[in-house]
């Protein structure tokens, strides 16, 4: 007796089941998580294009404003920063069809 | 025999997901995804909240594969991240709460005056009234058959606790079913 109520308990607990088979479940969880992955290599883009124009500020503000002194410092750091984060750089252009 | 080789494929299945397999992926959640989501179905207010849960759970599951050490089943350690992240969302369910609770009150009443003995709509009434844990952990004992140690290591409950939380749960459900007879 209990045991039939407890199956009957189970079999309504169970009732609220998705189907076993769900594929547009599963697009949503992939689709997901190239949401997030695209903003994870948005962030980190951000985050490099931040530190080019932090050490481009400071190269400049060493060589007192003067072009020719801060020009090859800032292009070694872009070619740096663009070296470090060439994968996610390649990827955001991708996305773009750049 | 069968379940443990199950077993060592999700295994295997989980490994592959380690080592970044799309096709991995998309095979553990064709194979979780009705347990993880009837899991939290039975914890959330809405269905539609419960699936955003278990999408998480899988973005979780891909992100931290590494995670798993092995110890109980692939399944057991969805269903613990399923319930971290419900248990996250309490707060903003709480916020929730109140429309839904609004929303399922007319749904119930609607529902219950076209059929007054549906055992599923009552069960699923009754399971709402109870505190989250509870629910939780009757999902995982009444509902899916694990043992109430399983279910106080996935969740994170003295087993003490579980013990009472499914004694006075089944008590709960059976009047509510021995009252319809």
């Amino acid at each position: 007796m209990s045991e039939q109520q407890d199956d009957r308990i189970m079999e309504l607990l169970q009732r609220a089941a998705p189907p076993a088979r769900d594929p547009v479940f599963r697009l949503r969880v992939l689709e997901r998580r190239e949401q997030r992955q695209f903003q994870r290599r948005l962030y980190i883009m951000l985050a490099g294009v931040i530190s080019i124009i932090l050490v481009a500020t400071f190269v400049m503000s060493l060589g007192g404003g003067a072009l020719e002194t801060s020009a090859p410092v800032v292009g070694v750091a872009v070619a740096t920063t663009c070296l470090a984060f060439r994968q996610s750089l390649m990827r955001i252009l991708r996305h773009f069809r750049i | 025999m069968a379940e443990a080789k199950v077993e060592n494929d999700d295994e295997n299945l989980l490994a592959a997901v380690r080592n970044g397999s799309d096709r991995a992926f998309n095979t553990l959640i064709d194979r979780h995804q009705q347990a993880v989501r009837t899991f939290l179905r039975g914890l959330m207010a809405n269905e539609s909240d419960a699936d955003d849960i278990a999408q998480e759970t899988f973005l979780a599951a891909w992100t931290q594969a590494k995670s798993f050490r092995g110890q109980g089943s692939v399944r057991s350690w969805l269903f613990s991240i399923a319930w971290r992240k419900a248990k996250g969302s309490q707060r903003q369910w709480f916020r929730s709460a109140r429309r839904d609770t609004v929303y399922h009150e007319s749904f119930l009443r609607d529902k219950t005056s076209e059929s007054p003995t549906d055992a599923g709509i009552l069960v699923r009434q009754a399971m709402q009234s109870l505190p989250m844990d509870q629910r939780a952990t009757i999902m995982l004992c009444l509902g899916s058959e694990y043992t109430h140690v399983e279910a106080s290591e996935m969740l994170g409950i003295p087993l003490g606790t579980i013990k009472s939380y499914v004694l006075r749960g089944r008590q709960k459900l059976r009047e509510l079913l021995g009252d319809q007879r």
